[in-house]
């Protein structure tokens, strides 16, 4: 590998103009934004902000290497989120444990000041965000993959049933199954005064 | 839920306060809607902030460390597929190369000044790992068998085997189980005799370092004994360029003991005092797994590279000659290959996760040989246990990444072999766990899994009994494993801990927490 001056400075030399054509390619598809999604799904999927930084790399890295089966760019986004989930899921299974880390959640008060009127008080929104972290722990990793999917990455359950290689009844029976238990954990934290244990 | 307790027993400053207290929050019979809304909001929460800048730079940096697509292990990062000599060098080039090319491409020159650390905060950092061929005297503690361990809160940090980040000491009182010791991997050599390695928050606090512990009455009492500076749980199962410490404790006999994984210490004074030795297997190798039987010592390594893929080196235990075995196995086409290795007698088993069962090594005659393992076409991933060199289990995960063997609902199925693992009969039934994480087989017909839950059969996996429903907690279990009929030991927890060890005194029927 060779250093020299090149079009943003100093950049590493590619080794053909294919090469180059295709690495412009991937750094616009694989762009801020789908790295901040990718990094950020890891997040709530494994339940470890190092961890998910590496599987965000694998991914990037596996979507590199296969760059040249993508046909339509267009689907670039369900194709690497394919991948994602795929790492992902490896990476819980190198665990060989079911992995229910509770995050901690963003509580700064400019979050909760996003958040709007339904969590005015910003007590009251830590409170809601813990108990809602842990019933999510309380959920197995497919529970939670499609939880996050639908309700982080707003997919609908065809995308949802395509991303997993899934049937569409199947993500729907294992969404509902899913929202009932997180809704029963959610509402098992609840203290004998109405806050969280 | 307030009518079934009601009172707060909790003491008054772990109670919610009142402007703490959720004013709205749906209940079982709310509103969908709002309970979609709040679990939505929750969820972007607990996503946290986005991608940090470091990563940016690694994945900005991909097209340059590998133009042309390329099968390598994971986790090489930078550096990746260079030659040795132009490692160093080159280490440095992409470094600068990746944080130029991350700010034309994501605009962001004007804030990378604030990134500082090498390697971009890549796993490919600095090594710590022993590098050279030379085996280097490491242990910071005193010598022997009565020594205590080294517990100097003054004590400086020690440098480790490659020279690279010192390792912080334990501070605290010399001899005692020093607060937070978490198990991570246990020995037995005899139904009395045993250590347990684990770790305990040092320096400031963001690493734990290992810790050993022994007992000589099966169990019931435990005390410190001298443990190398290192740190543990880094280990993961899988290679990690840089990865330092140590995750897995055996010993052969009361003098001969390993710690491994990715380094590699030995002992042959019973753990009184321990020297870093090279990996076998090259530089950049490491120890993913490493067991000891009949006065031999076995341990699966692997640089990473694929085209090397995991090989097995043995030595006799008290010799430290490493010999790597002819056969290898190559890495799968799933991410994240793990190998499991399990010795019985003189015979042995390894089998290669990737994904699903992708290979497999058999000892024979003293030498490592390819090996069909079971669930070889299951689609799911497998783990061992053998009651002797004849007679050994594995539970198969099927139908996890295609179709279940003969349309059969996916599900962990019991798979029995009476001969040597040759042929494996299927068992008709589930193990009613989720995921078999571990498994131990104290006799010929019993059997013990354990996952997020403890389950037993004493009839080769026709009908199980679940002995422990809960104690593992939400992690599971890291190791299970029975020295005798009867006795058997538990680790539960996962490799960050805080875990816990059971024991059993009754063939795996009742398990007790062990306080260290």
């Amino acid at each position: 590998m060779t250093l020299h001056g090149g079009r943003e400075g100093v950049v590493a030399r590619l080794d053909s103009d294919t090469t180059r054509a295709r690495a412009d390619a991937f750094a616009a598809l694989v762009d801020r934004s789908a790295l901040d999604r990718a990094y950020r799904f890891a997040t709530l999927i494994l339940g470890d902000r190092v961890e998910a930084e590496d599987a965000t790399h694998d991914a990037a890295l596996a979507a590199w290497r296969h760059f040249d089966a993508l046909r339509d760019t267009d689907r670039f986004e369900a194709w690497f989120g394919r991948i994602l989930v795929n790492v992902c899921r490896d990476r819980l299974r190198a665990r060989r444990r079911v992995t229910v880390r509770t995050i901690a959640a963003d509580v700064s008060d400019e979050a909760v000041a996003r958040r709007g009127p339904r969590a005015a008080d910003p007590a009251d929104a830590v409170a809601r965000r813990q108990a809602m972290g842990q019933a999510l722990a309380t959920l197995d990793d497919a529970q939670r993959e499609v939880i996050v999917l639908r309700f982080f990455l707003d997919l609908s359950i065809d995308q949802i049933a395509a991303r997993l290689g899934s049937r569409p009844g199947t993500i729907k029976s294992r969404l509902h199954y899913a929202m009932r238990q997180l809704r029963t954990a959610y509402v098992g934290s609840e203290g004998p005064d109405g806050g969280p244990r | 839920m307030s009518s079934q307790r009601p009172t707060d027993q909790r003491p008054t400053d772990q109670r919610p306060t009142a402007a703490r207290r959720p004013t709205a929050r749906p209940d079982a019979t709310g509103d969908d809607r709002a309970f979609e809304a709040e679990v939505r909001g929750a969820l972007h929460d607990l996503a946290g902030p986005p991608a940090p800048l470091d990563l940016l730079a690694r994945v900005a940096a991909i097209p340059e460390q590998e133009p042309r697509p390329r099968r390598l292990a994971l986790g090489r990062g930078l550096g990746l597929g260079l030659p040795v000599w132009g490692r160093a060098l080159a280490g440095l080039a992409t470094v600068v190369a990746a944080l130029v090319i991350a700010a034309g491409l994501f605009g962001l020159i004007g804030s990378l000044p604030g990134i500082g650390s090498p390697a971009t905060g890549s796993p490919a950092g600095p090594s710590a790992s022993p590098s050279g061929p030379v085996a280097v005297i490491g242990s910071p503690q005193p010598s022997g068998s009565s020594a205590a361990p080294s517990a100097s809160a003054s004590a400086p940090a020690t440098a480790t085997p490659g020279g690279a980040t010192p390792i912080p000491t334990l501070t605290g009182p010399a001899g005692t189980v020093p607060v937070g010791f978490s198990p991570l991997s246990v020995t037995f050599v005899s139904a009395s005799q045993g250590w347990v390695l684990g770790g305990a928050p040092c320096g400031d606090g963001s690493v734990r370092c290992a810790v050993i512990v022994r007992t000589a009455d099966g169990g019931h009492t435990w005390t410190r004994t001298p443990a190398p500076a290192t740190t543990v749980g880094q280990a993961t199962g899988a290679w990690r360029d840089g990865a330092t410490g140590v995750g897995g404790i055996r010993f052969a006999d009361a003098n001969d003991g390993w710690l491994f994984g990715p380094e590699l210490w030995i002992t042959h004074d019973g753990g009184a005092t321990w020297q870093s030795q090279a990996v076998p297997g090259g530089s950049d190798s490491q120890v993913m797994t490493l067991e000891a039987h009949a006065g031999l010592v076995h341990a699966v390594v692997t640089d990473g590279d694929a085209t090397h893929g995991f090989q097995v080196a043995s030595s006799p235990v008290a010799d430290d000659a490493w010999a790597l075995a002819a056969t290898s196995l190559r890495f799968g086409a799933g991410p994240v290959p793990t190998v499991q290795l399990v010795l019985s007698g003189t015979a042995g088993w390894i089998v290669e996760v990737d994904r699903d069962v992708t290979g497999g090594l058999r000892l024979g005659a003293g030498v490592w040989q390819a090996w069909r393992p079971p669930c070889s076409g299951a689609n799911g991933a497998a783990v061992l246990a053998a009651y002797s060199a004849s007679q050994l289990v594995a539970a198969c995960d099927e139908g996890v990444w295609g179709p279940a063997p003969s349309g059969a609902a996916a599900g962990e199925r019991l798979y029995v072999s009476s001969d040597g693992g040759t042929t494996f009969t299927r068992g008709a039934a589930t193990i009613p766990l989720g995921s078999v994480q571990q498994l131990a087989q104290p006799t010929a017909t019993t059997v013990v899994a354990s996952g997020a839950q403890v389950v037993r059969s004493t009839d080769g996996g026709a009908t199980w009994q679940t002995v422990l429903a809960d104690s593992p907690g939400k992690e599971g279990t890291i190791y299970l494993g029975f020295t005798t009929a009867s006795q058997g030991v538990l680790i539960t927890g996962g490799r960050l801990g805080p875990n816990g060890l059971l024991m059993s005194y009754d063939g795996g029927r009742t398990w007790r927490p062990v306080t260290f």
